[in-house]
């Protein structure tokens, strides 16, 4: 009877163990959501070459950009040529554009670095004036599938309307904006895409046409426009192979950036154990996407404060260091954390970025951490947009685009707006 | 799942003597893929002391056997033997794998941005410390066995658990 009484102990024993097991049991080998993200983007980003067609706009105003040998025709020679060398376009078609879409030799430095205003004018069309909402649409209707289409232009818009009074000049413009918006809608039915807009500036000598296309002969530096239009990974290869920084110092240099991206894009992230204060433990189930046993710093200056990081992989998105690195364009959904951006320097993994998480409450707030990433508009373009479109030496606007805005925010709308995400990242922060 | 992880939920209890670093290591896990998908080690270490203390409860049981050397200290000095032996055995695997640089490099050191090192995470120190966890381990292996099998012993059946 006692022996049967013992075994009877020695299994309860045995269970009381494999149960108590089971509280501290957190599985591993389950595939967390942010490996799933993973998997998708590397499906996402198959190795393949470019198709570039280059549209560069050759209507009147653009006779000051090429007068001399200016930093815009250096930046765009160097920039073709750097795309040619780089080993990853296999074919760049070379147009000029206005009412129409002029084909030209294959010849980058027939195209560009010896062109002036007779060379524009002999290419031919209508060079009086340009409609930027129909050249985009020019250029988005005959861009295929797989290719990056690139738009150079001032893009200035020019009502030629005159004596415009301010609500005119208002209307016409929120006219523009919409009908920007509904041209790269109706491409995106078809197609993801991302648009890269830099903003570079120039010396230009020549005519200046405002907004009631009245002319004023100018020597001044003016900004004018690169625009990137492609699937978002072709656009991304392009801008490692060719980044924004190399044209420092080749002309005309990358002032500002703007970039949209459709498809709220799947990115690899995880947590990872740089740069954190205090400390926690990466949960076994979720090491990824969850952790647990967040305790603050207990001693010295950081006393108090507890920090982790995420790890993020940027590498397939076409937005560059200024945009990822601005921690305004995030948004978290606690005011108990604050985050901050740097890019990886700790190694050791694939990611690019560390997403750094930051909280003074003690203890540690239990949560469902949301970090998204926001499609914002850069304050650079409210800045740089010249809403007048008359003189630009009375409104002090050499360095601003008439319509810059209006344009922008076509586009803006069109790949959803401030309330569009790039990316969502989820870090289930526990106590135990 | 649940059996698989179980060895390493038990050593778990004992992380506080090895730290969270090398812990993540016995975990499996690894730095190029970002999760827990290296050698499970916790169940090596964990199925290697099980077997030895299967191993010094038979022997003591069933092979020496003794009358004379059947007191609860008897008892004893073999379970202190298994934890000694359970010890080296924690030791040397996790040693090993500090020695030879198998443990992911972001589980041995805190780099600052620049890639430098600033602090060792893992050190022998912690190796000893795993050890001393397995010494625990092994332990309870051998308490519980021995609660399970020490019937059939014909001269120690009552060591070290007195008849009522």
């Amino acid at each position: 009877m006692k022996k049967a009484g013992f075994v009877v102990a020695g299994v309860l024993l045995l269970g009381v163990l494999v149960g108590v097991l089971s509280t501290c049991g957190e599985g591993r080998g389950k595939r967390s959501n942010a490996e799933m993200v993973v998997s998708e983007v590397a499906e996402d980003s198959p190795a393949r070459s470019v198709n570039l067609h280059v549209y560069l706009e050759n209507s009147g105003s653009m006779n000051g950009y090429v007068k001399g040998n200016t930093g815009f025709e250096q930046s765009i020679y160097y920039y073709l040529s750097q795309v040619e060398g780089c080993g990853l376009v296999d074919s760049i078609g070379l147009y000029y554009i206005n009412s129409k879409v002029i084909p030209q030799e294959n010849d980058v430095e027939a195209f560009i670095h010896h062109v002036e205003p007779a060379d524009f004018k002999r290419k031919g069309g209508d060079l009086g004036s340009s409609d930027i909402a129909v050249l985009l649409d020019t250029v988005l209707t005959r861009h295929r599938s797989g290719d990056v289409s690139m738009f150079i232009s001032d893009c200035i818009f020019s009502p030629g309307k005159k004596k415009m009074r301010a609500e005119e000049v208002r209307n016409y413009l929120i006219e523009q904006s919409t009908r920007i918006e509904r041209i790269f809608r109706d491409k995106l039915r078809s197609e993801e895409l991302a648009v890269v807009v830099w903003q570079l500036q120039s010396d230009f000598v020549g005519y200046y046409y405002n907004r009631e296309d009245e002319k004023t002969w100018i020597e001044h530096k003016r900004p004018f426009y690169f625009w990137l239009i492609g699937a978002p990974g072709q656009v991304r290869r392009l801008l490692d192979a060719v980044p924004s920084g190399s044209l420092a110092g080749k002309g005309a240099e990358v002032e500002n950036v703007y970039v949209a991206c459709s498809g709220g894009k799947s990115v690899g992230y995880g947590v990872v154990n740089a740069g954190k204060i205090g400390s926690f433990e990466r949960s076994r189930r979720e090491p990824k996407s969850s952790i647990v046993k967040c305790r603050p710093d207990g001693k010295g200056r950081q006393s108090g404060m507890f920090r982790f990081a995420v790890g993020v992989d940027y590498a397939g998105l076409p937005l560059d260091d200024g945009f990822l690195l601005d921690s305004h364009n995030y948004e978290v959904s606690t005011r108990d954390f604050e985050i901050s951006v740097e890019p990886n320097r700790y190694g050791g993994n694939h990611y690019t970025h560390l997403v750094c998480v930051t909280t003074t409450r003690v203890p540690v707030p239990a949560t469902q951490l949301e970090i998204a990433l926001k499609n914002r508009m850069p304050d650079w373009v409210e800045e740089r947009n010249d809403a007048v479109g008359v003189d630009l030496e009375r409104d002090d606007a050499f360095d601003k685009t008439f319509g810059l805005k209006a344009l922008l925010d076509g586009v803006h709308a069109a790949f959803g707006g401030d309330s569009a995400e790039y990316v969502k990242i989820r870090v289930s922060i526990n106590k135990n | 799942m649940f059996f698989v992880l179980l060895l390493g939920n038990l050593y778990c209890w004992f992380q506080g003597l090895y730290g969270y670093n090398l812990s993540g290591h016995l975990w499996g896990w690894e730095d190029a893929t970002q999760s827990y998908s290296g050698i499970l080690v916790y169940n090596s270490v964990g199925m290697w002391t099980l077997i030895v203390s299967a191993v010094m409860m038979v022997l003591y049981y069933y092979v020496i056997n003794h009358p004379r050397f059947n007191k609860w200290w008897h008892w004893g000095i073999v379970a202190v033997a298994n934890s000694l032996i359970a010890l080296l055995i924690g030791w040397y695997r996790a040693f090993s794998d500090f020695n030879n640089g198998l443990i992911a490099d972001s589980l041995m050191y805190a780099r600052d941005e620049n890639g430098e090192i600033v602090e060792e995470l893992i050190t022998s120190a912690n190796c000893w410390g795993f050890g001393m966890a397995n010494m625990i381990v092994a332990f309870i292996f051998f308490l519980v066995l021995s609660l399970l099998f020490h019937w059939w012993s014909t001269n120690a059946r009552y060591s070290p658990f007195v008849k009522f």
